[in-house]
Order: C-alpha cells, then structure tokens, then sequence
C-alpha cells in the first residue's frame, strides 16, 4: 500500500470519528490522495465532473426523490393505505397486516426505504397505535415494511449499483419484483403468527362496494408504477426519463386530480428534494474519486486474488459478502457501502461466475436490512423519532422481522432463479 | 450513521454562536445580528431558487427529450448534455442547503460519545479537515474548467465550463462554510472558561 492511499484510508477514518459530512470527507480524503500521489489536482473536477456527466443514470435517483416527495405531500399515500385497508384488513393482524401492503404498494412509486418510513409510515403507525397495537410493535412493523420500498421497482439503491457496475438497471428492477414480493409475503406470514400468539384482533370485511369504491379512489395513484414500469419494459422510456414522467404523474396528481398541493408546499418539496440530491450525491462524487484511487493502487485484482485463493466456490463467496456487507451494514450508510464496497467485492463475485443481477438484488436486500438493524438503523430512528416512541421499545419488536428478512436473503442467496426467473421471462440471458 | 438531527446536538455553550449566543444545530447556523441574518436570508433565498431553476431545467429537459422522441419522433441531441450539467448545479448548490441546516450524512457514533470539549476538537479538526484539502484543490479547478471550456455540450452553445462551473463553486462554498465555523469553534475553545465547565 503506498503512503498516499494509507493518508485516504487515513482521511476516510477520521471523518467517521471526527463526524464529517461524508460527502466532503470522501472528497477531501480523494484530494489528498491526488495531492500526495503526485497527480494534477485538475483531477478533481474531471474525476468528479466527468463522473457525474458520463452517468446520466445518475440523473434518476433526485427524479425518484422528487416522485416520492410529491406522493407524501399528497394524500395519495392515505388513498393507497385505505386500498390496502380493504384488500387485507380482514386478516388476523389486520392493520399490520395493511401495513405491509401499503408498502408494497408505496414500493412501486418510491425507490427509498427512507421515503417510505417517513411518509407512509406516519400513517401507518397511527392507524395501528389508534387500534390498541403498541407503539413499539407498530414502529417495528413500519421500519420492517419499508425496506421492502428499494427491493419492489424502482429502486434508488438498485440505480447507484447500476452505474457502479454497468449492469441494466430495467433488468436489475425486474429481478427485484419476485423477492419484493417474497419479502412481503414473508412478513406477512411472520405478522400472522404474532397476531395469533398475542390475540391481535382483524377488521370486518369492508364489503365488495367499498373495496371497489376504495381501489377506484386510489386507481389514478396506482397506476404510477404500471406507468413506470410498463415505459421502462415497452421501451418507450430509460429509467431516468421513467423517473422523469413519474414524478410528472405524481404532480399531476397532486395539483391537477387531487388539488392536494399548494405552490408553498411545492417549493418546500423542492428545497427538501435539492437537500436530499446533494447529500446523496456529494458521496457519489466523492466515491468517483476514491475509486480512481481504489484501480489505481489494484485493490480490486488484489483483493480478487486473496479472497478467490481462500476459496472459489461461489456460493460460499456470495455467503461471506453477505455477511461482510451485514456487519458494515449496522454501522454504514447505504449510499457510502454501496459507493465503497462494491467497487472492491463486484469483481470478485463476477470471477467466482455469481450472476451480477443476482449480486446487485442481494445485496440491496442485505443493505435495507441493516436500515433496520441496531445499533445504527435508520429506519429505527426515522420511526422512533416521527412518533416520539423510546428507540428500545421498537428494537425489542424488531427482532423477529429482521429473522425474517435473514432467512428471505438465505433463500435468495441459495435460490438464484427466484431472483433471475422474471427478468429471464422478458430477454435476460444471465 | 445518520443525517445530523438536533436532538443529538451537543450543550447549547458548545454551538453558541459569537453574536448571540443562541444554540444551534450542529454548529453550522449560528443566529447573528440583524444585518448578518438578513445577508443569510438572501443568501438561502439564492441558493433556493438557484436549486429549484436547476432541478426544473433538469426536470423538464428528461421530459422534453422523451416527448421529441416518441410523440414527435424526433429526437434532441442536447437533452442529455443538458440535464446532466443541470444535476451538477442541483447538487453542488443544493449541498449548501444541507450546510446550512447541517443535513448531510454523517456517523456520529463515536463524535457523540465524546465530552464537550472531544466533541469542539473534533468539529475544529474535521472543519480543518474539509477547508485545507478543498482550498488546495481550487486552483487545479480553475485549470481543469480552462481547458474543459474549449468544448461544448453536443447541439449546444453551452461551454463545459459553465456546465461543469458548479464544482467551483462547491469548492469555495465549502471553504467560506467550513472556515466559519472553524473561526467560531476556534473562538469558543479560546474563549470558554474550561476550567469552570
């Protein structure tokens, strides 16, 4: 290692422990690499610069911030949730049961776990707390469901991977479907068993009239993901300009359908929505930097070459990954893993033959279950925080959802087709 | 690892700002006399509506190219160029709406197990940090965007050095941000009475 990738890991360090915005620390600990590795410091702006302007896929993750954004500011999310309310409320569980519909559903217009716990899932939280669930059991089923949100299409995480890695990001959102719905399908089953241990009540049947009378209030917003999907699959649009016409749709919606939104609201949407694009775009700057640095010192190969010469069997590589990025996972951003990580672990899941649509779905899922992993969960804090509910009462409820999001990446992680047989359906070759 | 909320925020003394003394979050807004507030009320109304110009340039550019291409099946060669130029104005300037309400992603695992005065040293040290290597950095900015302004975005008039114009600004942004708070941090740590404390 030399001396000028040493001060970077250096740099990287101390901005954890001196609590640096990190997407200057990246940045910083980048020129200084440059700066000691001789390099012209005209490299920063083509590294960063060239970076952002050769990524037009980039472009899409504000775009889905946007859509979300203007959907939570709406009353589309309580139109949705009262769709979801007819459709499973009658289940033992019934409201959390709701819960992880909405979820689904919220998934299909939104590409971030944090989106979604903080907009729904206000919601969510005092519909089940207004029906006798606890606080801490309807924080944890909230925090749980919303990691399902960048599983289900569209996907920021899944778009920041595509760009890292040069996958397809219209087939990485296709594989994400099926153990989307794996994921809700399992938490829902989990959410049935507590319900029966603990006597949790169910809401009558709303009956036929009203459900179709809620699904046609909610039709107009449930269309966005058809919209956003069906543009991405007929080739109509790329995923940026997806991200493009969805947000159109949810404004639409919002000034046009509903007359949800007013201009102030509007313009406080945008200036969350500006906040929201530079944080999580200054780390990805700064990642364009750092790397640079990574391929220039080799890491990748040499990594690739430790790592293979322990074993080759791939399975036991992805299960090791896995369990690298669940460690760091408690304790690291997604955006800064992902930025960080794949970059060193892709080239090695690729020698080892793993398909990198499987490696991108996996390790998505693996990265949202450490937004609701303790010690440092965000989802934990968003919930905690939004509800004034003390963080030890949701992480006493989140255990057994997190058991159950373990053993959904084990299946994923085991099976490969049931990540892979949908975008095989339309055309993927891996 | 969080974005920065005010309730992990340390003892107001820590935060206290020169003028008058008020708490605030994470050090970064530091509440003045009236004229310093009504410069950074123009200032945040700037970087506002600069954010919001670009984002909907960015907005409606994706739009117009996906309308020309399959409505009017003609497609604009400049969408893209464009676009991409007006994420970078998004988000270097918008980076200064999160300094200004201490938005960005940061871990505070360690920096909040630390005592007051740990956690002053840290923001001098981390503030030192981003203002040195970023200032450093500014001239080989100057040279990159000099030589990047002989090219134009594709079916545009639009130089690249305007297009690419914003890292500059981020840059020095940062430095004037940063080195604010560094003084005021300085100043607290030279002027607080430790002993007491």
């Amino acid at each position: 290692m030399t001396l000028a990738f040493g001060l970077l890991i250096a740099m990287f360090i101390a901005s954890f422990v001196l609590r640096m915005p990190l997407g200057y620390g990246l940045i910083s600990a980048g020129i200084v690499y440059l700066l000691v590795a001789g390099e012209d410091m005209a490299q920063v702006g083509q590294l960063m610069m060239g970076g952002y302007y050769s990524k037009f896929i980039l472009l899409a993750v504000p775009l889905f911030i946007f859509g979300a954004q203007i959907m939570n500011s709406s009353t589309v999310t309580e139109r949705i949730f009262d769709a979801a309310h007819g459709f499973v409320g009658q289940f033992r569980g019934g409201l959390a049961q709701v819960n992880v519909v909405n979820s689904v559903i919220f998934s299909g217009m939104s590409g971030s776990a944090v989106a979604d716990a903080s907009g729904v899932g206000l919601l969510e939280i005092k519909a089940m707390t207004d029906n006798g669930y606890s606080k801490g059991f309807a924080c944890a089923t909230t925090a749980a469901t919303a990691t399902i949100g960048p599983i289900i299409p569209p996907s920021i995480p899944m778009v920041i991977y595509a760009s890292l890695t040069g996958t397809s990001v219209g087939t990485l959102f296709a594989a994400g479907l099926v153990p989307g719905v794996l994921l809700a399908v399992m938490q829902m089953v989990l959410i049935r068993v507590i319900a029966v241990r603990r006597g949790f009540s169910s809401d009558p049947w709303v009956g036929l009239t009203i459900l179709i009378a809620r699904t046609l209030r909610a039709l107009p917003a449930l269309l966005t993901p058809v919209i956003l999907l069906g543009g991405i699959y007929t080739g109509i649009f790329t995923p940026t300009e997806a991200a493009a016409v969805a947000s159109l749709y949810a404004l639409i919606l919002a000034f046009v359908i509903y007359r949800t939104m007013d201009l102030s609201e509007f313009v406080s949407t945008f200036r969350l929505v500006g906040k929201q694009t530079a944080a999580v775009s200054l780390l990805i700057g700064g990642a364009f930097i750092i790397n640079y640095a990574v391929a220039a010192e080799g890491i990748p190969q040499a990594a690739a070459d430790l790592i293979l010469s322990i074993t080759g069997n791939a399975l036991l590589l992805l299960l090791i990954i896995n369990g690298l990025f669940l460690v760091l996972g408690m304790f690291l951003d997604t955006t800064v893993l992902l930025l960080i990580m794949i970059p060193i672990t892709f080239p090695i899941m690729v020698a080892a033959g793993i398909d990198p649509i499987h490696f991108g779905v996996v390790i998505v899922l693996n990265m949202m279950i450490g937004l609701s992993t303790p010690p440092f969960g965000v989802c934990l804090f968003i919930v905690s925080q939004m509800t004034d509910t003390p963080l030890r009462d949701v992480i006493k409820e989140i255990w057994p959802f997190i058991g159950i999001m373990l053993a959904t990446l084990l299946i994923l992680i085991l099976v490969p087709d049931i990540t892979l047989f949908f975008p095989r359906m339309i055309g993927y070759n891996g | 690892m969080k974005r920065a909320t005010q309730e992990h925020e340390p003892p107001a003394v820590f935060e206290a700002g020169p003028m008058t003394g008020r708490a605030s979050p994470g050090g970064s807004d530091v509440e003045g006399t009236a004229p310093e507030q009504q410069r950074t009320s123009i200032l945040q109304r700037i970087e506002e509506t600069v954010t919001i110009g670009f984002f909907l340039v960015m907005f409606v550019t994706v739009l117009a190219a996906v309308i020309f291409r399959f409505v009017f099946n003609s497609p604009l060669v400049w969408t893209t160029g464009v676009a991409t130029a007006a994420y970078i104005w998004v988000l270097t300037v918008g980076s200064g709406l999160s300094n200004r309400d201490d938005d960005h992603i940061q871990f505070d695992l360690v920096y909040e197990h630390m005592p007051p005065l740990g956690k002053l040293l840290a923001r001098i040290a981390g503030n030192l940090l981003i203002i040195v290597p970023f200032t450093v950095a500014i001239p080989g900015t100057v040279e990159f965007l000099k030589f990047v302004a002989f090219d134009q975005i594709p079916g545009t008039f639009i130089h690249f050095n305007w297009a690419y114009g914003g890292i500059l600004v981020l840059l020095v942004a940062t430095v004037l941000h940063r080195g604010r708070l560094f003084a005021l941090d300085l100043r607290t740590l030279i002027t607080h009475n430790w002993g007491k404390s």
